[in-house]
């Protein structure tokens, strides 16, 4: 090892991996994470109040012990309009990445394994499915089938197949040429066990990291679309739309309800980038 | 410029008119995907009288062959011709044309951001101490994180209605006004991506810091001022190029975002608009003119990164 | 002490590993005198390749240095920057092992020969240009002229090392530290650069610290050896006694480990 190596082998890279070595950091994330799915499901059942439920008497009022994060312009509760908002906020993203994921594996592995022209051809129908940034696949998509749920998901799962299958597809060739998988072909193993038994399993952590990175990338997609007005429809809500319904009121001096939409939204993707970072670096480490 | 460079830009420059063929085609075969009649759909989200239905019928040459209508359509792209919106009752053209200086405006002034200050922050936390370094580090962490909009709000009450250094809304009018009133939606657009660009950067700097061949340069009693040009930006500058690149190339989707927050009459703002009321025609135009921008940028971006190193030219495709 | 042209004594090397320093070089001493060949050798991890780097400080920012190390007078440890990088532009020139690695890949061969000259010293491009030639034709290199418009990746190993050589020899040193300069290249082309190495170093009266952990290659072009081992010197002999006078354990079981391919060979001054 030379000098040069030794010296840029401990020059750690980012802050985060120096915090998170020290856990803290992912376990946070974490906790976040889960408090959120927990939310997600549970969200509508302990919201203190009806998130429709308009209170003219009440509007724009701070925050209190009736309502922790004040009420918006027509006096209805913004925790509990968070609350009930993170369910749909996340299932869009999680359908994109779950929908992308699958067929994004499947055309890593099966270029990696075929080869050849099947392989070049994929290649270039990938790059060029890349030059589609994922937000205008979703505004095409949302002028042809409407506004709403379902288009933006759909458009955003064919957008995000390309990301997800080239990063893979290189792993995928890296770990079809170790050698193995060439032994295991000497000794007739099926394909279908190869899948299953060895190269799926040792791609399964760098899926991982491209899952939940994308889920990240996802959520700020989806918000986007639902901020544009382009998504869900009032008077159901998600935190995208509720940083849009609030712009004026920052305007007119009450950034309450747009605010705390974006800070549940930063901290959402920044606590995934560090769940990402992490794993990756674990893997990382598991690997060498 | 030897040969590999050339024969790199040859081959760049083919697959990018390959790829704006399928990225037309696919745009132009969206109307087939309306449910319904498509003459209908072209009109949006209006309901359209029988005669109006039967201009659109005759625009698009809904009777003729879909190959038939493409190879009109794209022909009349070619010659300007950039079709009808039936929504806003006029012509294509008439309408993106005021509108396009604007968002072009605003992608040049967000690319020099995420240029000047992305590579800016990531020489700094290179090259600069721990304390800065570590500064640096966690507000890029965060402003990953930060969607454009988020960022918009941010900008918009903290600068403009409280500081009230910048306006709210709008685009200006003359080119210095217009500079002055796109600057808090510049900095909203290029926040995410400056902050990618500035991690990469320091990084890839990094790399070159304790890379073998700098070993060698300080060797020969070379000092940092002399070292750190020649060896570690210059090297460095093919990867923060290509990555810096990849992100301005993106911006021009970003626009939509960016412009909707702040209220700016651009081509963005316009796509959002016109997808809202389904106006197919002019979606169309607009996302073939994104997609045309992406891979325009990002074809020069290969070429001229192979300029900058040699390697690359040979050793064929780096992403 | 006499008046060696380079003397270490004493020296210590530790080196930041997480958040201790983890001591690499425990206290050694040797010295080379003007137009001496001195070989360093040992296993990989012994401290040889690092304490030649001491010498010029080419060490990562966190390493902490101990002893001392005298150059031509001047001490090296405590020498200022500016001063430093004077003795690093023209008295003590380095060859690394991996020209690859130690050559920036985006910059001509020019440029690479050149640019000690231009920016340290002040010579024009041109002079530097005229130099760098008779240096490519000093390493065997004929087509100077082709070659110096070439980039790295266009040269094949041998060729580029000798490049290497070139340019530690266009400053005209006094002492030349060479890692383990012909490691990275396969073996016919290993015997080729290590002549033109010696050769040059000969004619001129170049000392040289040579790092190395071949001990019959150190013994075919050094006049004397010193054997290192865990950070630490085991034994300083003169090259032909290795196979006679050797006395450490260890030293012998390095003899003893390449004996059964290389008999004792009294002869080896030959190559000198």
């Amino acid at each position: 090892m030379s000098v040069a190596q030794l010296a840029a082998g401990r020059s750690t890279p980012s802050v985060l991996r120096r915090a998170s070595s020290v856990g803290w950091l992912t376990v946070a994330s974490t906790v976040w994470m889960l408090v959120l799915v927990i939310v997600a499901v549970i969200g509508p059942l302990v919201a203190p109040y009806d998130p429709t439920a308009l209170d003219l008497m009440n509007v724009y009022a701070g925050p209190s012990s009736a309502h922790l994060l004040g009420t918006d312009e027509t006096g209805r509760d913004i925790l509990s309009r968070l609350l009930v908002g993170t369910a749909p906020t996340l299932a869009g993203p999680a359908l994109v990445v779950l929908i992308a994921g699958a067929v994004g594996v499947l055309l890593a592995l099966s270029m990696a394994w075929l080869g050849g022209r099947f392989d070049a051809f994929l290649s270039r129908v990938l790059d060029i499915m890349f030059a589609f940034p994922g937000i205008i696949v979703a505004i095409v998509a949302v002028s042809i089938f409407g506004a709403g749920f379902i288009a933006p998901v759909i458009a955003l799962s064919i957008a995000y197949i390309p990301i997800i299958a080239r990063i893979l597809r290189t792993s995928a060739i890296r770990q079809r040429n170790l050698p193995y998988i060439a032994a295991l072909t000497v000794q007739g193993a099926s394909p279908a066990r190869m899948w299953l038994t060895h190269l799926l399993p040792n791609l399964l952590p760098i899926i991982t990291v491209q899952l939940v990175v994308s889920f990240s990338y996802a959520i700020l997609d989806i918000s986007a679309i639902s901020y544009l007005g382009l998504g869900l429809q009032p008077p159901a809500t998600d935190w995208g739309l509720m940083v849009a319904s609030g712009q004026p009121a920052v305007i007119a001096g009450h950034p309450g309800q747009s605010i705390s939409a974006a800070v549940v939204i930063v901290i959402t993707v920044v606590a995934l980038n560090l769940i990402g970072d992490r794993l990756g670096e674990h893997f990382d480490v598991e690997q060498r | 410029m030897h040969y590999p460079l050339v024969s790199l830009a040859m081959r760049k420059v083919g697959e990018l008119v390959v790829t704006l063929f399928v990225a037309s085609v696919l745009i132009f075969s969206l109307v087939a995907l309306v449910p319904g009649d498509p003459a209908a759909a072209l009109a949006g989200g209006t309901r359209p009288n029988p005669e109006t239905l039967a201009a659109i019928r005759r625009q698009f040459r809904l009777d003729d062959p879909i190959w038939q209508r493409y190879l009109g359509w794209i022909g009349d792209l070619f010659t300007g011709n950039l079709g009808t919106s039936f929504v806003y009752r006029a012509n294509v053209t008439d309408i993106i044309g005021p509108r396009i200086g604007t968002s072009l405006l605003l992608v040049a002034y967000s690319a020099l951001i995420i240029l000047v200050v992305g590579v800016g922050v990531g020489v700094a936390g290179a090259l600069g101490n721990r304390v800065v370094d570590r500064g640096l580090s966690v507000l890029t962490a965060i402003a990953m994180g930060a969607p454009t909009f988020v960022v918009a709000i941010f900008l918009i009450s903290v600068f403009a209605l409280g500081l009230g250094w910048f306006p709210v809304f709008g685009a200006g009018d003359d080119f210095g006004d217009q500079l002055y009133h796109l600057t808090l939606p510049a900095i909203a657009m290029s926040f995410a991506y400056f902050a990618f660009v500035a991690r990469i950067t320091r990084s890839s700097v990094r790399g070159e810091m304790f890379s073998e061949h700098v070993e060698t340069a300080r060797s020969r009693g070379l000092a940092p001022r002399q070292y750190i040009p020649h060896h570690v930006l210059r090297n460095a500058s093919a990867q923060i190029f290509s990555v810096a690149g990849l992100t301005i190339a993106s911006l021009f989707a970003a626009t939509v975002v960016a412009e909707q927050a702040f209220g700016i009459n651009g081509i963005g703002s316009l796509l959002v608009q016109s997808a809202a009321r389904q106006d197919l025609p002019t979606v169309q135009i607009i996302s073939l003119a994104m997609v045309f921008a992406f891979v325009v940028v990002n074809t020069v971006v290969d070429i001229v990164n192979a300029a900058i190193d040699p390697r690359t030219a040979t050793r064929g495709r780096t992403a | 002490m006499s008046e060696h042209l380079l003397d270490v004594s004493g020296l210590t090397l530790d080196l930041k590993v997480g958040r201790d320093y983890k001591p690499i070089i425990l206290g050694t001493s040797w010295w080379v005198d003007r137009g001496e060949a001195l070989a360093l050798v040992g296993e990989s991890g012994s401290g040889k390749s690092l304490s030649a780097r001491s010498v010029i400080r080419l060490l990562p920012p966190t390493a902490r240095l101990g002893g001392d190390v005298v150059f031509d007078g001047v001490s090296m440890l405590s020498v200022p920057p500016a001063q430093l990088r004077a003795i690093r532009a023209s008295r003590i020139a380095m060859i690394f092992q991996d020209p690859r690695a130690y050559i920036n890949p985006i910059h001509t061969v020019a440029d690479f020969l050149c640019e000690g000259l231009v920016r340290t010293r002040g010579v024009s491009r041109s002079d530097a240009r005229r130099l760098a030639v008779d240096r490519l034709h000093d390493v065997g290199i004929r087509d100077a002229d082709r070659r110096l418009q070439q980039l790295p990746h266009e040269l094949s190993g041998g060729l580029l090392q000798r490049v290497m050589i070139a340019a530690a020899l266009m400053a005209e040193p006094t002492l030349l530290l060479a890692d383990e300069p012909t490691t990275a290249l396969d073996v016919t082309t290993q015997e080729e650069v290590m002549a033109i190495l010696d050769d040059l170093r000969t004619e001129r009266g170049l000392a040289m610290v040579f790092i190395t952990h071949d001990l019959d290659l150190a013994t075919a072009v050094c006049d004397r050896l010193v054997v290192m081992q865990a950070g630490r010197v085991v034994e300083t002999l003169g090259a032909a006694e290795i196979y006679t006078a050797a006395r450490d354990a260890y030293t012998r079981s390095l003899v003893e480990a390449r004996a059964g391919f290389d008999l004792p060979d009294t002869n080896r001054e030959g190559v000198r």
